[in-house]
């Protein structure tokens, strides 16, 4: 978008100094052996998109019917078959097959949702940042209601309200999860609308839209990514905690939350237990390694927010 | 400093007012009251009379004139349910919530702060990646599938701790406790301990510390008198602005060991189309969280004029 505009490149080299690194390959096996965490993060997260992107051809089973004759099949390492390597469920469906759907539900909820809420959160930080007075009081407020709030109980009513279905799920994530931009953005628009390069985007008779999109927008995409990497990790795990309680998307969709919900059926006996482990695991796995992957971002992108996380 | 306090307590009482509003607009579209207070089978004629001698059919703008005027007084109805006044409801599950609350804070503070003091002591040592990777271990960690996963294990398995509910008085309380603090500690340990780490390496770099070394002062004087007693003043502001997540946690706690605090009750409620219930649960909290919160600005505001602005 702005590329070509001298002003904020002078201006985001003068106050961010980029390193500007001639990359040896010695220089970049150094980074990526910095980055290790990240970069096995990354890595896990890619083989997670390409399940959920893949499900349908790697899983030769569907993930709503099962065979009632083949139900809680144990997994290889407890002695199962190979033709359903992690079991089946109380019904007879492939567990495998189940969590690899699981995937792409969580991910996409966690990405859709992340965006909604980038949006509304951006805008308004934008908004109350640069116009001040009236509009930051207002703005703030609405920040404050919902910080103070623990927001799943809101969720949770909401929920009861419209209905559980993925659409509504992700309203609600990406409606209940904005105001963190909000306060991130306007304190960076605060700052930066100080700055020289604004006022002589205004002396030369820029207006405000302008100088909101062009000038101060490019400066806040390092911070907004990586706060929104990380929100994506906190949205899957209120998406499962949701499902957990029925208020999910509706089955017969795997959610791994409601996977868990459904496994608590089985929680008896030492050799039902890999049925509440796995959905479980996937969660956790989805959010650390997405986790990680912010963590390297941040070092690459935004230096100055190491300390604070 | 009187217009600081008035703009606190102000900002506070907005706050609340906000969620007052939210809740009692959502509570009303959950479902109609009617259908819920009468048996299915009521002729129309009966619900429409019953409709308008519980004014249900005003205005909703009225209808929450009614409902403040009578909230502020503490008074928010009779559960739909139990037939009891929804706030004393509330009130008898408040002790719970604070209990598990003020354990869980404990946990967290017992396991956070000595980590942070020799993860910021001997930064980059073992300890300090050891820690590092419990924190971003914690943030991952979905509580609920953890809770659900200590259930299993010690609770219904092993049979050494009482898998969920609140116990009798005494020692069974304690043995009913263990599992969500447990859980709730986890939750809030790694918020805690990264405040700690980088609150003792600012303080570590301060004269004072060097002064309080030259005079000779044994290690561990300087460390927990000296450094750590000025790392806690932010540590406990920001751990008091987050007492809305806190209870967020709390929430997801009670609901997987059907531990008997507002937070299940609210989501029980929300079930049930309980609304008095709901209404009374959820603005009980914010004002917890409000005052919490308040406290808290007021004091530092107190104790360091900076804040004042």
């Amino acid at each position: 978008m702005a590329t070509a505009d001298p002003t904020i490149q002078d201006a985001a080299s003068a106050f961010s100094p980029r390193r500007t690194r001639k990359k040896t390959l010695r220089q970049w096996m150094k980074t990526m052996w910095r980055l290790r965490m990240s970069v096995a993060g990354a890595t896990i997260l890619a083989i997670l998109i390409f399940i959920a992107i893949f499900a349908p051809i790697l899983s030769p089973y569907s993930y709503t019917e099962g065979r009632i004759t083949d139900r809680l099949q144990e997994p290889v390492w407890q002695g199962g078959s190979w033709s359903h390597p992690l079991g089946t469920d109380g019904i007879g469906r492939d567990y495998a097959t189940r969590l690899m759907y699981g995937a792409r539900l969580a991910l996409s909820v966690g990405v859709l949702a992340t965006v909604i809420s980038g949006v509304i959160g951006i805008t308004l930080g934008m908004l109350a940042g640069f116009f001040g007075r009236w509009v930051d009081g207002i703005i703030s407020t609405l920040v404050n209601v919902m910080m103070t709030f623990p927001f799943i109980l809101l969720a949770l009513a909401v929920i009861a309200v419209l209905g559980a279905s993925f659409t509504n799920v992700v309203l609600v994530l990406g409606i209940g999860a904005w105001p963190i931009y909000t306060r991130v953005v306007k304190f960076e628009v605060e700052r930066i609308k100080s700055l020289e390069y604004i006022a002589a985007g205004r002396v030369v008779g820029l207006g405000n839209w302008r100088l909101m999109m062009r000038h101060i927008m490019p400066n806040l995409f390092n911070t907004i990514v990586v706060i929104a990497t990380v929100q994506v990790a906190r949205l899957i795990i209120s998406e499962a905690f949701l499902s957990f309680l029925g208020l999910g998307v509706p089955p017969p969709t795997p959610s791994w939350g409601y996977m868990l919900q459904e496994s608590q059926a089985f929680m008896f006996t030492w050799g039902d237990i890999w049925l509440p482990t796995l959905p479980g695991l996937l969660i956790f796995i989805t959010a650390l390694s997405i986790n990680f992957v912010g963590d390297g971002l941040r070092d690459l992108m935004d230096p100055h927010q190491r300390a604070a996380l | 400093m009187g217009s600081f306090i008035a703009n606190r307590v102000m900002q506070t009482v907005v706050a609340v007012f906000g969620i007052s509003v939210i809740v009692f607009v959502i509570t009303n579209m959950i479902g109609d009251p009617v259908n819920v207070l009468l048996p299915p089978e009521t002729p129309r004629e009966q619900r429409e009379l019953y409709r308008e001698q519980m004014g249900f059919n005003r205005p909703l703008v009225v209808q929450y004139w009614d409902f403040l005027s009578d909230a502020v007084v503490g008074d928010f109805g009779t559960s739909f349910r139990a037939e009891r006044p929804a706030m004393t409801i509330v009130w008898e599950r408040m002790p719970a919530t604070l209990l598990l609350t003020l354990s869980g804070t404990i946990l967290a503070t017992v396991i956070a702060i000595p980590m942070g003091i020799i993860s910021s002591y001997k930064r980059y040592s073992i300890w300090d990646n050891l820690s590092t990777l419990f924190v971003v271990a914690g943030q991952a960690m979905p509580i609920f599938w953890l809770g659900l996963m200590l259930i299993i294990v010690f609770g219904v398995n092993l049979k050494w701790l009482p898998p969920s509910g609140y116990g009798e008085f005494g020692i069974d309380r304690l043995k009913h406790m263990v599992l969500p603090t447990v859980v709730l500690g986890v939750f809030l340990a790694p918020v805690t301990e990264r405040l700690v780490r980088s609150g003792m390496l600012d303080a570590l770099t301060q004269d004072y510390i060097r002064t309080a070394r030259a005079k000779g002062l044994r290690e561990r004087v300087v460390l927990t008198r000296h450094a750590l007693r000025n790392t806690m003043i932010p540590v406990i502001t920001v751990l008091g602005l987050q007492f809305g997540q806190l209870l967020g946690g709390a929430v997801i706690t009670e609901t997987v060991f059907a531990w008997p605090g507002v937070g299940l009750l609210a989501i029980e409620s929300i079930r049930n189309a309980d609304f008095p219930v709901t209404q009374a649960a959820v603005v009980s909290l914010a004002i917890i969280i409000g005052l919490v919160n308040l406290g808290v600005d007021l004091i530092v505001g107190v104790l360091d004029p900076r804040i004042r602005r």
